[in-house]
């Protein structure tokens, strides 16, 4: 075990509760997705985590040290990018890697040479010497997943890293992650992607309202509802059952296994019936509510 | 050192990508220096050179290192190196190195002046008087930013206190001209005193009590330590 969080909570001085229990382990050398829709907790999460909060209640521990007791300590095993980073507008891809890597404590030809690495790693290399004001947004975000990548540290978080990307620049983040997880890094990363938790992350928790609802890896979590295979229907005119999902003119019929969807899908008169194995956005809809709340 | 380093380095890359900020600095000291000469004559170019060096120690930290760590904190740069072995006394040094090449670009700009006037012992009470002025411009700046709710009012908050504090107090021009009893209150102002104690030991005032501003610069750094450590956080919100 490397990161744990055990009854993490957060009470803001405003009163508000950002996080009420929040229980996981993330281990070494995986991608622990932090998985949850807009305000669920997941930001409040890795800011307890890097040490940039305080809990109110219960304990984040890194490498089995106590976030609170062991700040530096913590502070050298790990690394952040945030959500919504900014890097500043004049920095090139080049300062910033090197320049992140310098305050870590690298001498000055380790940055260079990690540099040189991090940023072919992330496709940066060519555009390493213009500034950031220069570059898209999705160019600017794979300057910050290149300087914790870059950083050496053991645990790194980060924060929706993927978010406002092309499809492109998605696959080369996703596949830097994977690489460094495979290097030994623990990974931990925030998203509301069902699909990028799916593809990217080896173990998922799953966080509605502040609480850890659901965990485990993309598999076991997909077993963990009464389903294996949903029947998606175009225009229906006919539906042999009451329990559906209502998504206007297309609905969702959930079967516990192939054969009785395929013997349902036979009483179905619609426009088209396709039958698909269930998702983890299947489980997360089962298990944190939302849509699961419409059934008809 | 290494930390101090990679903070330099990186908030220096404003200054190298838009050096025309040092050239608007020359143009400051040209048309005050002018302004100075015009209605002072001589004296009038010896008060400027001090009123510079006050002027640029305050400038750095309540204006120039206070609103780089708001951009710092608007842009989340702030929350990557908290969570880092980098320590606030490498942030705010760093800060302070790469902010010092303004004072280095202001006194270059002011070297055909200081050879011409022979002015160095006005360089050196300057320097001593604006040693602790630094240490309280920066204590106020970080103190002010990293309470901010807002880091984007910053330049709305810290640009209003460092022009009051330049403009009206006596920096650029002698405390001595203030009747005695204001004196003793206007004096209260860092800045004021900062630029009381350069006049003093360079002896371009006509007031001799030396010891008054010292005793004021010295309680205010004594309050922005107080301060600052009350009110600056490293993360652990």
């Amino acid at each position: 075990m490397v990161v744990e969080a055990r009854h993490l909570a957060k009470r803001y001085s405003n009163g508000v509760w950002g996080v009420r229990d929040v229980n996981f382990l993330a281990e070494k050398s995986r991608i622990t997705v932090l998985l949850g829709p807009n305000g669920a907790g997941k930001t409040t999460t890795v800011g307890l985590l890097s040490t940039l909060l305080r809990p109110t209640k219960g304990n984040a521990i890194i490498e089995g040290y106590l976030t609170v007791d062991n700040v530096w300590k913590v502070r050298n095993l790990i690394a952040l990018c945030p959500q919504d980073i900014r890097v500043d507008s004049n920095w090139t891809p080049w300062d910033a890697v090197k320049g992140y890597l310098l305050i870590r404590g690298f001498s000055g030809v380790e940055s260079m040479e990690k540099s040189e690495k991090y940023l072919k790693l992330l496709d940066l290399w060519n555009i390493r010497k213009t500034p950031a004001i220069a570059l898209s947004g999705g160019q600017r975000k794979r300057i910050a997943v290149a300087m914790v990548l870059a950083s050496d540290a053991p645990v790194v978080f980060l924060d929706e890293p993927s978010s406002g990307l092309d499809v492109e620049a998605r696959y080369i983040v996703w596949k830097s992650l994977r690489e460094e997880a495979k290097r030994g890094k623990t990974i931990i990363l925030t998203t509301h992607d069902m699909k990028e938790a799916e593809i990217l992350g080896d173990y998922v928790v799953m966080i509605g309202k502040g609480k850890t609802v659901a965990q485990g890896t993309p598999e076991e979590l997909k077993q963990q509802i009464p389903y294996t295979h949903k029947i998606v229907i175009k225009n229906a005119r006919k539906l042999p059952v009451k329990e559906h999902i209502d998504l206007g003119d297309r609905k969702i019929i959930y079967a516990s296994e192939r054969e009785e969807a395929i013997e349902l899908a036979e009483k179905i008169e619609a426009k088209s019936i396709g039958i698909e194995e269930v998702t983890l956005e299947d489980t997360y809809l089962y298990i944190v509510g939302g849509v699961a709340n419409g059934k008809n | 050192m290494g930390k101090i380093r990679g903070v330099a380095y990186l908030t220096s890359r404003w200054i190298r990508r838009q050096p025309l900020w040092l050239v608007q600095d020359l143009f400051i000291v040209m048309g005050f220096a002018i302004l100075m000469f015009v209605w002072g004559g001589i004296n009038g170019l010896k008060n400027v050179l001090v009123a510079w060096f006050i002027s640029g120690a305050w400038g750095m930290g309540v204006n120039l290192v206070a609103q780089s760590i708001g951009w710092d904190k608007q842009g989340k740069t702030m929350d990557m190196f908290i969570a880092s072995p980098v320590q606030p006394f490498h942030y705010i040094f760093g800060y302070f190195i790469s902010s010092l090449v303004f004072m280095v670009a202001d006194f270059i700009y002011m070297l055909p002046l200081i050879i011409v006037l022979n002015a160095w012992a006005i360089v050196i009470a300057s320097l001593l008087a604006i040693a602790p002025l630094l240490i309280i411009s920066n204590l106020v700046g970080l103190s002010i930013v990293m309470r901010i709710k807002k880091p984007t009012n910053i330049s709305a908050i810290t640009n209003p206190i460092q022009m009051m504090l330049i403009i009206l107090p006596p920096v650029f021009y002698p405390a001595s001209v203030i009747p005695r009893t204001a004196r003793y209150f206007v004096l209260l102002i860092p800045t004021a005193a900062g630029a009381e104690i350069a006049r003093q030991l360079s002896g371009l005032s006509a007031w001799h009590n030396l010891w008054y501003p010292i005793m004021v610069l010295l309680i205010w750094v004594v309050v922005g330590i107080i301060a600052s450590s009350h009110v600056v956080r490293w993360g652990m919100e």
